[in-house]
């Protein structure tokens, strides 16, 4: 139970920690790349740079499962888009021979038209929603933190039996780490 | 920049996702091969216990159905425990090659439990022209006569006459009115002719010249001038009954070519009657065809459907560039395929031994280069097996499928000998019973695509045949034909056919020939051939009596018009030539009055002297 715990703390710690808000933009745009594309290989891969570059965890996984939501929605956009990068442009096409022949690479399925169309996508939005995103942190916490903490909602949150749990097991790892 | 913290934790991570992917892998590879062999074949593919060892590099499942997208209640095959040795560095490159396949029991046309039929959006098979070859093939049975003599003596030919739409009536109708709004131009042309009172003033002015009267050149020259006037207008009124002369040639040229066309007409209703009532034409080469097309075509169209699968994969492959696909899945998108430099296919299964039953001879081969780009390697698709028992029975199944050119080739055959015929049944026979009881028989066919092009043939003999006459005939078959068919199973114990059909385009042949063909004939002439006559005498007296009465009237018509005319034009050329050979006479005798006149004053000078 108390190695359970200990593991509790541990992915607390790393989801509280990084929590500037240029890292919780970094985590929250890496999180939307992997959450837009349904390659399964491209997703894991962006997950590990979540997991080994200073950026906030929680973010990213909070922006995984919001764009995966989502990613339906603009499925046809992304086909399009991917059509026009992978067959509609004959510049790019010694590029995307070349990757298709390079081992493991195939198995990302960048040649898939959705796939490459959400990748391109999730790399245009990448600096306005991480600028927006660290300037709706820094703007969150300067005006907002303190009238949310004391809310009704958070109050309540905060008489909970999980809030509780939280607290405690954020006590040990403070005192861990 | 990095997270030290962050390593540890993925470690966790990857591990936990090994896990699930060791104990869940093979579950999402199966779904994912039952969707792409969906998509190809355009009905379920389903896989059961499918199991990958990547570092063995084989794959293996116990069970795979592939359902009939023609008839989602049956298999197109369905193979037992199946065992493929892959190579392991072209699936670093999302590359499928598997040196070798075993497939222990391959069976064909097996019944489902379930149905194959596709959920949701359905493959797109774009073999329009092999689903026109099928058509073509059904609908060469559904033009197959019906013998059913039970059937000829309640005829329903109130019936077949409504479903038939004829013409006779309407057209033939129309014809009288034709000639009805031609009479009236006829009658206006023929007002144009010269009248009798006409003809009675011309006469009257000829008359009133009095030749004896005339003593001066003068009068002489006056009358002659009138008669010059008189035959110039007969010679225009000549003219003008010659041109309705002329006219009424050819106004009834086309009134006969009315009466050709009403009598083309009633042909024409009666064998649309004959066709709907499907009365059967008695010759041997119809006769095979009704005896043994059924069983032929349904072997064609097992073949056609594993060809059209595969060229509607091929078609798809083929393509010059990748086309945009309009309508994706959902999330699944379109793969665009880039040039290979290692050269190998996205998937490729070399050489696969195969086992199977056919007619309870077990048989044996390989199957070489199932690929999805021959091009690339070189060679075509090949099945080669055979099967030999002990009793001599003995199966040969060859297959080739050439997509290396731009025209698509296939061919598959099969040859089966000295097979035991126990329980075989036939499929929808009218003359014989459909099952047999023993007998020993030898079969086969190939059927051959290039192109547009499409060739069968197909042979089969049997000897020492019994046939069970102890199964019920059905209850529409009625006792004069369960008699032919007992007759016919009575009087052979062997007899074979042979079929050959082509077809390219909108040119089709089908010809059978039976050697059983004469038997048959004859016990269906004793039967059913004055029945079949009889029914024939019905449609075609219904026909005419239809139209009989229209027909006569076309023809009364177009004869009282045509004689009417011919008379008046005849009787106006007659009173024009009497007309013109008076005014010819008398300026004959103007001219020898005007000579005699002459020689007389000259005559009277010289007395004078």
């Amino acid at each position: 139970m108390m190695f359970a715990v200990v593991i509790l703390a541990r992915i607390f710690n790393i989801l509280r920690s990084a929590a500037s808000p240029g890292q919780i933009a970094g985590g929250f745009v890496i999180g939307m790349t992997a959450g837009l594309n349904p390659s399964l290989v491209i997703s894991f891969l962006a997950i590990i740079i979540l997991f080994v570059v200073d950026v906030n965890l929680a973010a990213g996984l909070l922006a995984i499962a919001l764009f995966g939501l989502i990613a339906y929605l603009p499925d046809p956009l992304f086909h399009s888009l991917g059509y026009f990068l992978l067959a509609g442009l004959p510049p790019l096409e010694p590029l995307w021979t070349s990757l298709y022949n390079v081992p493991f690479i195939p198995l990302t399925n960048f040649n898939n038209t959705v796939v490459m169309g959400s990748f391109a996508s999730a790399l245009l939005l990448l600096p306005p929603v991480y600028f927006a995103t660290k300037r709706i942190t820094s703007i969150y916490r300067r005006r907002y933190d303190a009238r949310v903490r004391d809310s009704k909602i958070a109050r309540f949150i905060r008489s909970t039996i999980v809030y509780s749990w939280y607290i405690r097991i954020k006590e040990i790892g403070d005192r861990l780490w | 920049m990095v997270r030290k913290n962050g390593l540890g934790l993925l470690a966790v991570l990857s591990i936990v996702v090994l896990i699930i992917m060791a104990v869940f892998s093979d579950f999402l590879l199966e779904r994912t091969m039952e969707r792409i062999g969906g998509a190809i074949v355009g009905a379920r593919v389903e896989f059961n216990r499918v199991d990958l060892h990547i570092f063995r590099a084989t794959l293996s499942w116990d069970r795979l159905q592939v359902a009939n997208p023609d008839n989602t209640w049956r298999n197109l095959f369905e193979t037992g425990f199946t065992k493929l040795d892959m190579r392991l560095e072209p699936l670093f490159y999302k590359r499928f090659i598997a040196e070798d396949m075993r497939i222990d029991s391959l069976l064909f046309n097996t019944s489902r439990t379930t149905s194959g039929a596709l959920p949701g959006r359905p493959a797109t098979r774009s073999t329009n022209y092999i689903d026109s070859v099928k058509a073509r093939f059904e609908r060469k049975l559904q033009e197959l006569p019906l013998y059913n003599v039970a059937r000829l003596s309640e005829l329903d030919i109130d019936g077949i006459m409504d479903a038939a739409g004829l013409k006779t009536k309407q057209r033939i109708g129309s014809l009288v009115d034709s000639v009805e709004r031609k009479r009236g131009q006829w009658e206006e042309k023929l007002g144009e002719l010269p009248d009798q009172e006409e003809m009675a003033r011309i006469e009257r002015q000829i008359d009133s010249i009095d030749i004896e009267r005339l003593d001066d050149p003068e009068e002489i020259a006056r009358a002659t001038r009138l008669i010059n006037q008189i035959l110039r207008r007969i010679d225009s009124l000549q003219a003008v009954v010659d041109s309705a002369e002329k006219e009424l040639q050819g106004a009834i040229s086309e009134a006969r070519g009315y009466k050709a066309l009403a009598e083309r007409t009633i042909r024409e209703d009666y064998e649309r009657l004959l066709n709907i009532a499907r009365l059967p034409e008695i010759t041997p080469g119809i006769i095979a065809e009704v005896l043994f097309s059924p069983t032929v075509v349904e072997r064609i169209h097992a073949a056609l459907t594993y060809i059209g699968i595969f060229r509607s994969y091929n078609e798809r492959l083929r393509k010059a560039g990748p086309e945009k696909d309009p309508n994706p899945p959902r999330l699944q998108g379109q793969d665009i395929g880039f040039p290979d430099r290692r050269r190998l296919p996205l998937f490729w299964i070399q050489r696969g031994s195969l086992s199977t039953v056919v007619q309870g001879i077990r048989v044996k081969g390989l199957v070489r280069n199932i690929v999805t780009a021959q091009r690339i390697i070189g060679l075509p698709t090949t099945i080669e097996a055979s099967g030999t028992r002990q009793d001599g029975a003995s199966v040969v199944l060859r297959g080739l499928f050439d997509y290396l050119q731009a025209l698509p080739r296939e061919r598959l055959g099969m040859e089966v000998k000295n097979v035991s015929l126990d329980g075989f049944e036939f499929n929808a026979p009218t003359f014989l019973p459909s099952k047999l009881l023993s007998g020993i028989g030898r079969f086969g066919g190939e059927v051959e695509m290039a192109g547009l092009r499409f060739a069968a043939n197909g042979k089969f003999s049997g000897t020492g045949l019994r046939f069970d006459l102890s199964m019920p005939d059905s209850e529409d078959i009625g006792r004069a034909m369960a008699g032919v068919r007992r007759s016919i199973a009575r009087s052979t114990d062997n007899f074979g056919f042979e079929a050959f059909t082509e077809m390219l385009r909108e040119r089709f042949s089908f010809s059978m020939t039976s050697n059983i063909s004469e038997v048959a004939l004859n016990a269906i002439k004793q039967t059913a051939f004055d029945e079949i006559e009889k029914a024939r005498k019905q449609l075609r007296d219904r026909v005419e009596r239809e139209a009989g009465g229209k027909l006569d009237e076309l023809r009364k018509l177009i004869e009282k018009q045509a004689g009417d005319a011919k008379k008046t034009l005849s009787r106006n050329k007659e009173n024009l030539d009497n007309l013109s050979r008076e005014a010819e006479t008398m300026r004959r005798k103007l001219i020898e009055r005007l000579q005699e006149l002459g020689r007389k004053r000259t005559l009277e000078r010289l007395d004078r002297f």
